[in-house]
């Protein structure tokens, strides 16, 4: 017989109130945890996911907005940059690279980014990783996509197979209309496609009222249904949001814009990407990085670059970093509203802990006389009470750390699925000690009342026969 | 003579007007006392300051040459545990917990180490005819349960048994073999025996049999 064995059999005793309380201060630690834990790592996940850009430039209302839409994307950008001014923003500075892209399509609830083939080179989705093929190749013509690893493991296909794009961000979930189609490529005719070629015949498309005047409204879909895009590369995994994207040629995404737009104007469709107008070549953003020396991710001049943009007011200019940053210093106040939620889950299973043991103690009046008629001194009932209580806390603790991974990692798991962040919780073993501590002293502490009322317990009565 | 108990000059009161004086009484170490009495005279209130677990009024109470009144506290407490054997009318087992456990608590108050609980547990209650020392106490008959009582106050030696009416929650038949072992193991283990009943068919068990209203003045009887 043990002090330990004496208490496991008292809280086996009352198993129910037992797991249910050790239950309530587990939900208090794993929520506690859990909010650290995500909080660390969609901060990593967020500052990793900008990779190796230095500025975003686009012509959306708030450098936040700017990169969540532009990196993040997060929603079509409202407003777009005509070929002018990218060509003034990409020759006014000597840039390590300036890639054009275009946001605003999407597959199957996938973003489609139309972009040059120097995203897939030179952008790295995370910093220091550049993207890597493990199918295909890299766009090359218009009308070629790259899906990334999320995309094509999510919709099953691969090279060579055929799919339409959707005008519009969605959210994800059903395929729309536009699922992979089983017509015969007309790739083949690029560059410079003919429209009899690229355009198939829909009626019901034609009464459509989007309006294509703006570069991409996020309100409803449409599909772009005339022209069929093939797959030519799949990307390995990145651990980045951009596992989501589906990479296209911005010349193809040009000319199915200019179908649509030139069909309200009354006009006839473009025959080829050749016949794209100045005004069809609309993109919607710039990721641009400065020269910088081997081994380091940020360059003395990025500064001048970002005051002399900064100055043109037709664009906002943003640093992601900086606005990663900033976002989390906005969502900060939350997260100590969701602590502070933790902390009061915690409270409120320290005082059941406290009910449960005073209860139990009007229960155990006799055990405890005859636990002092048998030379039990009265310090030592304190003692097995509070270790009783600080028992509870500790398997409560221990039970939420465990809740806490499993919790975590399926939160990560539907942010992943849901808006393509890619977050890794781990939990800081320190903070993990530090609750685990605080919560079997609030617990033991939650022992103190029931424990004064087992001291005081009167042995002789209690020691009346039983009925 | 060596004494395992000796009271001198006790009075108790209770609040609520009952009360007990006893002038002198002794036990040696050798002696098995039934104090006799109907339900209610005081007799358990005796045993339970004899045990220290109410304090007296005024008087002194030793056990094996050791002061129970003078001490307080946890000091109380071990001399409770070193020279204090109690069988109570219930036997107020631990439920939940085995033979040997429920024997094994005094050795743990004791300071014993919990190693060689199972080497003095086990041999005492097979001495008891409770065979299976890992069984659960709840699931033994009332009869078991008491033999089990009883090699939990015997299992730490003490000078002297408090046995409280053993056997009123028995039928004759166990009552009879628990007073026997009782008396057969406090004989082998040197520990002086009082036992209290108001059962008179125990009065020819004993040599010594005291009547309460001869040993202690009482103001009132309990109801």
């Amino acid at each position: 017989m043990t002090d330990l064995r004496l208490i496991l059999k008292s809280l086996m005793a009352r198993a129910a109130s037992t797991a249910v309380t050790c239950l309530l201060i587990a939900i208090a630690v794993a929520l506690l945890l859990s909010m650290l834990s995500l909080r660390e790592a969609g901060r990593r996940s967020f500052t990793r996911g900008v990779g190796n850009a230095h500025l975003v430039v686009s012509g959306d209302s708030s450098p936040l907005v700017a990169v969540l839409n532009g990196l993040f994307y997060a929603n079509p950008p409202r407003a777009a940059l005509p070929e002018s001014k990218v060509i003034e923003i990409t020759t006014s500075f000597p840039w390590a690279w300036a890639i054009p892209t275009q946001l605003g399509d999407s597959f199957r609830g996938f973003p489609v980014i139309a972009t040059t083939p120097q995203f897939l080179e030179d952008f790295e989705p995370a910093p220091g990783e550049p993207w890597v093929f493990s199918q295909g190749r890299n766009i090359e013509r218009p009308f070629e996509v790259v899906l990334a690893s999320g995309v094509a493991a999510a919709t099953g296909l691969g090279i060579g197979d055929r799919l339409h794009l959707t005008h519009g961000i969605g959210v994800g979930g059903s395929p729309p209309p536009s699922a992979p189609v089983t017509e015969p490529s007309l790739v083949a005719s690029v560059p410079g496609p003919e429209v009899e070629d690229l355009v198939e015949e829909d009626p019901a498309d034609h009464g459509h009222g989007h309006d294509h005047g703006h570069v991409h409204a996020d309100d409803g879909e449409h599909v772009h249904d005339e022209v069929i895009f093939e797959v030519v590369g799949v990307l390995a995994p990145s651990g980045t949001h951009h596992d989501r994207l589906v990479v296209t040629e911005l010349q193809g995404a040009w000319f199915i814009h200019a179908i649509d737009r030139r069909e309200l104007a009354g006009r006839a469709a473009p025959g080829s990407v050749e016949q794209l107008e100045e005004a069809d070549r609309l993109i919607t953003g710039i990721l641009l990085r400065t020269p910088v020396r081997a081994g380091r991710n940020s360059a003395a001049a990025l500064q001048g670059a970002f005051d002399r943009l900064r100055r043109d007011p037709s664009i906002t200019v943003a640093s992601p970093s900086t606005q990663v940053d900033r976002l989390f210093g906005i969502v900060a106040s939350l997260d100590a509203v969701f602590i502070a939620l933790g902390a009061g889950i915690l409270l409120s299973g320290v005082i059941s802990v406290m009910l449960v043991l005073w209860n139990s103690m009007e229960l155990r009046r006799r055990q405890i006389a005859v636990l002092r008629v048998l030379g039990c001194p009265q310090r030592r009932i304190l003692g097995l009470v509070l270790t009783e209580s600080a028992i509870i806390g500790m398997i409560g603790a221990i039970a939420g750390g465990l809740l806490a991974v499993g919790g975590a990692s399926l939160a990560a798991g539907l942010l992943a699925i849901r808006t393509g962040v890619v977050v890794s919780p781990t939990v800081d073993p320190k903070a993990a000690v530090l609750i685990a501590a605080g919560t079997v002293a609030l617990a033991a502490l939650a022992g103190v009342a029931p424990a004064i009322k087992a001291y005081r317990t009167p042995v002789a009565d209690n020691l009346r026969p039983l009925d | 003579m060596q004494l395992a108990l000796k009271i001198r000059d006790l009075r108790f009161a209770r609040p609520e007007g009952f009360s007990i004086t006893i002038r002198d009484f002794s036990l040696s170490v050798d002696e098995q006392v039934l104090l006799a009495g109907p339900s209610g005279c005081g007799k358990s209130t005796l045993l339970l300051l004899a045990a220290g677990l109410l304090d007296a009024d005024s008087g002194e109470i030793e056990l094996a040459g050791k002061s129970i009144t003078d001490a307080r506290g946890g000091r109380r407490d071990a001399i409770r545990a070193d020279r204090v054997g109690m069988v109570f009318q219930t036997h107020h087992l631990l439920p939940g917990f085995t033979a040997r456990e429920n024997v094994s608590v005094p050795l743990l108050f004791g300071g014993i180490r919990p190693a060689e609980h199972a080497a003095i547990a086990d041999p005492l209650l097979a001495r008891l005819g409770i065979s299976d020392p890992s069984v659960r106490v709840d699931r033994l008959s009332v009869g078991q349960q008491q033999r089990v009582a009883i090699a939990r106050a015997l299992v730490g030696n003490p000078a002297v048994v408090f046995a409280d009416e053993p056997t009123a929650a028995l039928d004759p038949e166990n009552a009879a073999t628990a007073v026997s072992l009782l008396k057969e193991i406090c004989r082998e283990r040197n520990a002086a025996l009082l036992l209290t009943s108001h059962d008179p068919g125990l009065e020819s068990a004993f040599s010594r049999v005291i009547r309460f209203d001869e040993l202690a003045q009482t103001s009132e009887v309990l109801g």
